[in-house]
C-alpha cells in the first residue's frame, strides 16, 4: 500500500472580518503588509438594529464583504491591529471583526520549506504516524 | 453574563467540528457529490469568493469555499478525505482548516411521498 503524508500546520488562528462591500482590498493590502499569506473575500448582506444608519446619519450599505484570512498564532495580534486600523473598525458602523482558534490546516508547501522546516526542528512528525 | 438557551438539548449536537476547505471554482460542487458517496456525509456548503495569495500577486482567484460539519469521531478522516480528494497538498490554491465548534443541529431531509403515491390521492 502507498503511505502518503499529510502536512498539516497548527498553531493557526482564523481571523474574520465584516466590512461594507468595496472596503475588503483596502483591508487585505494592509493584512498581506503586515505578514498574511492570503485571503478570501466573500460576500453577504449585513442587517442589525442600526443597519440604515453610521456616524452622522450617513448611510452605511448593507451589502457586505466577509475577509477570511489563516495566520500563524504568533502573527495574529499584528494582523488584526493593522486590519482594524486599515479599516477604520474604530468608526461606528464600518465592520466587525473577531478571530478564532483552528485545530489544524493543510496547504501545498513546498518540499524546499519543508525541509527548511525540518532542519529548524520545526516540523514535528504526528504521534500516529500521519 | 449568562444567557439561558431556549433550545431542546436534545437537538443541540456537541463534540462537532467543522471543516472549510479553499478551492478553485467549480470544484466545490463535485467534492460535495463524492461526500454523500464516499463518505455517506449529506449536508455541506458551498458559496462562492475571490481569493488573494501570495502565489497570484496582482490578481483575484474565483473560488469555491466549502463548509462541513462532521462529528469529533469523524473529523480526522474526513478532513484526510478532502485533503486528498481536493488535492490540498499537492496542488496550489488550495487551503483548508478545521476547528472545533461549540455546538450543532443536524440537517434532516423531510420524509417526502413517492411520486405515484401522492398522485393517486
Amino acid at each position: 500500500m502507498k503511505t502518503r503524508e499529510l502536512v498539516v500546520l497548527t498553531d493557526v488562528m482564523l481571523i474574520t472580518c465584516v466590512v461594507q462591500r468595496g472596503v475588503a482590498d483596502a483591508i487585505i493590502k494592509a493584512a498581506r503588509e503586515a505578514g498574511a499569506q492570503g485571503a478570501t473575500v466573500s460576500f453577504g448582506k449585513g442587517m442589525g438594529v442600526r443597519e440604515r444608519l453610521g456616524v452622522l446619519g450617513v448611510a452605511v450599505n448593507v451589502e457586505k464583504e466577509v475577509i477570511n484570512i489563516v495566520v500563524s498564532t504568533e502573527q495574529v495580534d499584528r494582523v488584526f491591529e493593522k486590519m482594524y486600523l486599515a479599516g477604520n473598525l474604530d468608526t461606528p458602523g464600518m465592520g466587525i471583526m473577531f478571530t478564532t482558534k483552528l485545530e489544524k490546516a493543510a496547504t501545498f508547501v513546498p518540499q524546499d520549506v519543508l525541509r527548511r522546516l525540518a532542519d529548524q526542528g520545526q516540523a514535528i512528525p504526528a504521534k500516529d504516524g500521519r | 453574563m449568562t444567557v439561558a438557551v431556549a433550545t431542546n438539548p436534545a437537538t443541540v449536537y456537541q463534540h462537532n467540528k467543522l471543516i472549510t476547505c479553499i478551492l478553485p471554482r467549480g470544484l466545490g460542487p463535485s467534492i460535495i457529490e463524492a461526500l454523500g458517496t464516499d463518505c455517506g456525509i449529506t449536508s455541506a456548503n458551498v458559496v462562492n469568493g475571490r481569493g488573494v495569495s501570495e502565489r497570484k500577486k496582482f490578481f483575484a482567484e474565483e473560488v469555491d469555499i466549502l463548509m462541513v460539519v462532521v462529528n469529533q469521531s469523524r473529523a480526522d478522516e474526513v478532513f484526510e478525505y478532502l485533503c486528498e480528494r481536493a488535492e490540498v497538498s499537492t496542488a496550489g490554491g488550495r487551503f483548508m482548516y478545521q476547528q472545533e465548534l461549540n455546538g450543532a443541529t443536524s440537517f434532516i431531509l423531510p420524509d417526502i411521498q413517492p411520486e405515484d403515491s401522492t398522485a393517486q390521492e
